[in-house]
């Protein structure tokens, strides 16, 4: 690795005195678009009809060379598509969420954990954050490698964003209700400063669910110093944030509450509502960066950044005492095999709502009354992440002559994230005691229960640590190259990207069930990747692109998806296996003054995928991890989509995703309790050729949008989605879950993954603006106001499922622990206004 | 390029944004609860006497119960039942619930809305539940009341004392007390039965052991695998038990809470009375002299004091002081020959001691399963035994002996000593001055 790193650095100098020469098309200072908070009108019509421009006038120029196609801050289909197909959760291709990466100021934001990005650290910072640029799949792009998916580079230095002074307020019923941001951004002075500071709040609830709210303060500098060929700058973003979530709930509780509106997780305290699962997110990101550009034809760019910050979720814990979740499934109807009591329960609890919310009172009066010296039986508590990250970045960009393009990179990455619990609230009780009630198997000084046999016994206050405590500790080294070749009618490029990770455990506390693997570090592992891939374009004319990509990748296993249960020990899965895949894309691109049309057919495969699931297993009452390797894939399909300028004020804008997304093959499984030290179960999971699932697989989407000249913008669009599967429970697909199935009766309705209903939903928006008054030094004051309304037709619409991971296998049926679904909220709106110098 | 007077502006409106800070304010507790202004209109023995034998009672109206909690699942030997109980009766009522203690726990007063519920017997053992299952058409059984409905049909009083069991003797064992606290005094496990554990804790499998009376008659103490103190093992001994009074058809059976409820450390009652293990009256040593008997020890660790044999009224006796020694602390030991404890049980140890001019001095009975034997008894690891030493006699010699009580010894095992150990000074200080001096008698060890 460090060979390949002084290789590099060695290529970043010779690049540097390279002699002057004329860059054609060089896109190191992107045209980012006035970063407009809404997104919708943004996107679809001053971007694309801004950007429309530069082809056809390139391509009417004289010369031979037909320009390459732009990279623009969304592609189409997802300026077309994103926001209405999200409510569906839609994830182009079918790829997994790992696949889409985001970049601040080029500091990959995805965690080496989870391989997930945290967007909330930078959340409520629209007018800043907007200002990016979309890689989508293979496609090279100037700053990394980019990602099967797509790869969104967030630029956040002062003097990229666009000058402005803007006050923005929103009113919205969706998460939150009221939103008041200000944005100033002043350009390069004369002696090279430029500065950006953004600070927003948003406050409020989520008016249409119950029991919901949400809180959240963030800010933004930026600072840049331009000495001569240099760029000095500097950024911190963060985002201070309280929300609660909206449980998935069962079709039962629904029955039972009168509305797909039920959420489960607040009650009444002191006739306040509070609610139980409350999440909290503050990471604090700091960017320091050097940009040199000693000639046109090279450009250096390094960067380190750090962050430190933590993020929790709230939820209830407790010892010996009843679950105190209303939706907990012993206490439905459907648990009864009485009819009678089914009927009573049944009445019971349509006639009284409050049975169907946490009783944080009852709660209050069994800790109090639970010995005495007030043993809490019922916490709250919060399962934390406390994440360090450092990250080194540096790029060189240059061009040989004006038709190669040489960009390589190296970085190194390095994340420490400790999970642990920490005592939220004791409910009025005195203290808490560090013991683990699963492993209590009521023996006398049972050392099993002990969280932390190095500290057995421990007493709880609020605000102490508890229960699991681990570290993960990751390693990134990383290089990257690409090479880009411009000719008349061809574009070529070839990247290739290297890395080396290093994982690590690291046991806080010595739990009593695993006393000799929890505490300590344990082995690290040592995975080295690659991902290659290469494409070709034909230009036919500047109006007229096709091409070819292909790619071959290999991924080590993500952290959270190689370690079993890191709560308690340090067991890993048996095998490793990097996770390979390659996908291909054959495209079509039309930019013509009236009609811009992409088409893009893919072909994707997975092989040797890991995966780790966890939830708790009342009937082991404990918490119990499913490890699934061997997992094989293929996605196949076809994304359309294109817009049409009908008359100077009339578009139509289009986009259709049509896939086939599938396991290819039967993974193998392993079940593996978190108190116990061996395998529970294990076998073939029998998903051949069943969907992906998470995300419709067939979308449409059109939209008519009609510009008055005089700043009025209205469009409406309706969308389709289908064929989209809830995520399915591997276990059912198992030869130990059918073994009770009773004879005759058809395993269809136990395998057969769920397909939830399709969906037509509409949407219209409208914007207007205006100048507001005119200064006589020249700036003006405008106001921009728009507003978007979803779902018009006032549908409740599931968008998204799981089927629960626990299963009565001992009756082979799914009626004791049915799928659970995420509501929409009905038709919900947002209203912005801001006043913009 | 923009007006200071602008920028001010901005400066505000941004702090007034970044007062907003995102922080949850602390919430209101609910307060301490006050209990309920409920009252029962229907004692617990006449909603027992409302039953009719085989029958399942649907229980309409608006009749409310009160009883005070006197057992519930906190051992997990309650399995999704609490047991109530009035001044006339007691009742045990089925709840779809764990962690039931958390809500009603002992002592607790509760109030039961019997409206929908259900009445019927399972086993001949009187119940509450709410529903019926007769998918076994020979044994119908209640359903336990399914937690949504807690609330609605048990209201939470406030929390009170335990009542006193009802001590029972084996003739009055009949339903009238089923599902009451009871106590049964004079009672041990049948020799079979002593020393096993209450339950089988690795199959989770329920044991009956059998109680029996000394005044004849027996019933099954009956504990789930799944109580927390089903490990421990049963006691040897003679004593009383406190419970719950449970049948089940003409099996009359016992259910503890805890094993607190078990205190049988006393002799057994059996037919050839006691063994005397060890007697020492000192009458065969000689008076006045330093004691020396075969076997024992007696040692002044420091102070140079000794036990002496004495005699007062034709009785001997041992005797230690402090009192004109001139020692700022004498400590002495008299420790007596090893006794293997394996060989008997239920061993108790008793005593009688006089005090004389008590102004402070100790002497304490110990017992120590590590001592060598050998000279230095204070190197040893010793358990101070709970007697009742004489004391108060602060102007002369005490008038009557006082007995040290039944100690017993059941805890112990193998090759145990005791000893008694003096401690006392003779400072010159009036008021410093420790120099009680004790007379010590009738050593004795019984057991069976």
């Amino acid at each position: 690795m460090r060979v390949i790193y002084c290789l590099f650095y060695f290529l970043c100098f010779s690049g540097a005195c390279q002699p002057k020469s004329r860059a054609v098309q060089q896109k190191l200072k992107n045209a980012f678009a006035d970063s407009a908070d809404f997104e919708l009108w943004k996107s679809s019509l001053d971007l694309h009809l801004n950007d429309e421009a530069h082809p056809t006038e390139e391509s009417d120029s004289h010369h031979t060379f037909t320009p390459s196609i732009l990279q623009s801050s969304k592609d189409l289909f997802t300026s077309a598509s994103g926001f209405y197909f999200s409510i569906r959760r839609f994830r182009a291709r079918g790829l997994p969420s790992s696949a889409f990466t985001v970049a601040l100021n080029e500091i990959p934001m995805n965690q080496l954990t989870d391989g997930n990005a945290n967007w909330n650290s930078w959340g409520g910072l629209n007018e800043i954050t907007n200002n990016s640029q979309l890689a989508v799949g293979l496609r090279d792009n100037e700053y990394a490698f980019g990602s099967m998916g797509s790869a969104q580079f967030i630029q956040l230095k002062a003097s990229r964003l666009w000058p402005q002074t803007t006050l923005s307020l929103n009113f919205s019923n969706r998460n939150y209700q009221y939103r008041l941001a200000f944005t100033k951004v002043v350009s390069f002075s004369k002696k090279g400063w430029a500065f950006a500071l953004s600070a927003s709040t948003r406050l409020g609830s989520q008016p249409i669910f119950p029991g919901t709210f949400f809180k959240s303060m963030a800010y933004f500098v930026g600072i840049d110093k331009k000495i001569n060929t240099h760029l000095l700058s500097f950024n911190l973003i963060g985002n201070r944030q309280y929300s609660t979530r909206v449980s998935a709930v069962t079709k039962e509780m629904i029955r039972l509450y009168g509305s797909e509106q039920y959420n489960p997780s607040w009650g009444m305290q002191q006739q306040k509502p509070r609610n139980a699962n409350l999440q909290f997110i503050h990471l604090p990101l700091v960017i320091l960066s050097h940009e040199c550009k000693p000639n046109d034809a090279s450009f250096l760019v390094t960067s380190i950044a750090f962050s430190k910050g933590e993020k929790y979720a709230t939820g209830l814990d407790w010892f010996n005492a009843a679950d105190p979740r209303a939706d907990y499934y012993r206490y439905l109807p459907s648990f009864q095999q009485d009819s009678l009591l089914k009927n009573t329960l049944q009445s019971t609890l349509q006639n009284n709502s409050a049975l169907l919310q946490i009783d944080w009172e009852r709660m209050y009066a069994v800790n109090r009354n639970s010995s005495v010296d007030q043993r809490a039986r019922y916490i709250v508590e919060d399962r934390v992440e406390q994440q360090k990250r450092l990250v080194f970045f540096s790029r060189f960009s240059g061009n040989i002559n004006h038709r190669f393009y040489y960009t390589a990179s190296i970085g190194y990455q390095y994340q420490l994230s400790r999970y642990t619990k920490r005592v939220n609230d004791l409910l009025g009780a005195q203290y808490y005691i560090d013991w683990n009630q699963f492993a209590d198997d009521n023996t006398p000084n049972n050392r099993a229960r002990q969280n932390d046999l190095n500290r057995p016994d421990r007493i709880l206050l609020k605000g102490d640590y508890f229960g699991y405590d681990y570290q993960f500790n990751v390693q990134q080294f990383s290089v990257f190259s690409q090479s880009v070749y411009k000719w008349n009618k061809l574009d070529l490029f070839a990247a290739a990207a290297l890395k080396e990770v290093i994982y690590q455990r690291e046991g806080l506390v010595r739990n009593g069930v695993f006393p000799l693997n929890s505490f300590g570090l344990s082995t690290a592992d040592i995975f080295s990747d690659y991902a290659f891939k290469a494409g070709i374009t034909y230009k036919r004319n500047g109006r007229n692109y096709f091409f070819l990509y292909g790619g071959i990748f290999s991924k080590p296993p993500l952290m959270s998806d190689w370690f079993i249960s890191p709560r308690t020990n340090d067991a890993k899965q048996s095998a490793i296996t990097m996770e390979k895949s390659r996908m291909i894309e054959l495209g079509y691109t039309l930019n013509s003054p009236a009609i811009k049309l992409r088409v893009n057919m893919y072909a994707a495969q997975y092989k040797d995928g890991m995966d780790v699931m966890s939830f708790y297993h009342d009937g082991y009452r404990n918490l119990v991890n499913y490890a699934l390797s061997n997992i094989a894939q293929t996605h196949i399909g076809t994304m359309i989509s294109g817009e049409y300028q009908a008359t100077h004020t009339i578009s139509v804008i289009a986009a259709l995703a049509f896939g086939q997304y599938q396991y290819s093959n039967r993974p193998n499984y392993q079940v593996r309790i978190d108190n116990e030290n061996f395998v529970t179960e294990e076998g073939l999971v029998y998903i051949n050729r069943f969907p992906i699932t998470g995300t419709p697989q067939k979308a449409f989407t059109m939209g008519i949008h009609y510009r008055s000249p005089r700043n009025l913008f209205i469009s409406l669009t309706g969308s389709y989605m289908g064929s989209h599967f809830i995520s399915f429970n591997p276990l059912r697909r198992t030869y130990d879950a059918l073994r009770n199935l009773p004879a005759g009766e058809s395993a269809l309705s136990i395998i057969f993954p769920e397909q939830l209903p399709n969906l037509f939903v509409a949407d219209m928006s409208a914007g207007y603006s205006c100048r507001l008054l005119k200064k006589k030094s020249g700036t003006a004051l405008y106001l921009q106001s728009f507003l978007s309304i979803n779902n018009l037709f006032n549908q409740p619409i599931i968008t998204g499922g799981f089927e629960q991971l626990r299963y009565d296998a001992a009756n082979a049926s799914t009626q004791k622990f049915p799928a659970k679904y995420y509501y929409s909220p009905l038709t919900n709106y947002s209203l912005s206004i801001r006043f913009k110098q | 390029m923009y007006s200071t007077k602008m920028n001010s502006g901005y400066m505000a409106l941004l702090c007034c944004v970044a007062l907003c800070c995102a922080c949850i304010r602390n919430l209101d507790e609910p307060p301490l609860y006050n209990g309920t202004n409920m009252v029962a209109n229907l004692s617990i023995r006449a909603l027992r006497n409302s039953h009719i034998a085989g029958n399942f009672e649907h229980l309409l109206g608006n009749d409310i119960i009160t009883g005070i909690v006197i057992a519930n699942d906190a051992t997990d030997n309650f399995y999704k039942t609490i047991v109530v109980q009035d001044s006339t009766a007691g009742i045990s009522v089925r709840l779809d619930g764990f962690g039931l203690s958390a809500d009603y726990p002992l002592g607790m007063r509760i109030f039961l809305r019997l409206n929908g519920l259900w009445m019927g017997a399972y086993g001949g053992m009187l119940q509450l539940g709410g529903s019926v299952d007769r998918s076994n058409i020979l044994f119908p059984e209640l359903i336990p009341i399914p937690t949504p409905l807690f609330s609605k049909v048990l209201v939470k009083g406030a929390l009170e004392k335990i009542p006193n069991p009802l001590k029972i003797k084996f003739e009055q064992l009949n339903d009238s007390v089923q599902s009451r606290l009871i106590q049964l005094d004079s009672v041990e496990f049948v020799v079979s039965d002593t020393a096993k554990t209450f339950a089988d804790i690795a199959n989770k499998a329920t044991v009956s052991h059998t109680i029996r009376f000394c005044t004849g008659g027996s019933i099954y103490l009956r504990t789930s695998g799944f109580a927390s103190f089903a490990s421990l093992k049963t006691p040897r001994g003679n004593g009383n038990i406190i419970g719950i009074y449970t049948i089940f058809g003409s099996q009359k059976q016992l259910a503890i809470r805890d094993t607190s409820d078990v205190n049988m450390n006393g002799l057994r009652c059996s037919s050839s009375g006691p063994r005397t293990l060890f007697l020492e009256d000192f009458e065969s040593g000689s008076a006045p002299n330093n004691l020396v008997i075969n076997g024992w020890k007696n040692l002044a660790e420091t102070g140079g004091r000794l036990f002496k044999i004495q005699q007062l009224q034709s009785n001997q006796f041992a005797e230690i002081s402090a009192a004109a020694s001139a020692q700022s602390t004498v400590v002495s030991w008299l420790v007596l020959p090893a006794i293997n404890l394996n060989n008997s049980s239920n061993e108790q140890l008793s005593f009688i001691t006089k005090d004389i001019a008590d102004n402070g001095a100790v002497l304490q009975a110990m017992i120590s399963t590590n001592y060598d034997g050998g000279n230095q008894p204070w190197k040893a690891k010793w358990t101070i035994l709970k007697a009742t030493m004489a004391k108060g006699s602060v102007n002369g010699i005490a008038s009557v002996w006082t007995p040290s009580g039944n100690i017993p010894l059941n805890a112990f095992s193998g090759l145990a000593t005791i000893a008694f150990r003096y401690e006392g000074n003779d400072l010159p200080n009036a008021a410093n001055k420790r120099t009680t001096g004790f007379h010590l008698d009738q050593i004795k060890l019984v057991g069976n």
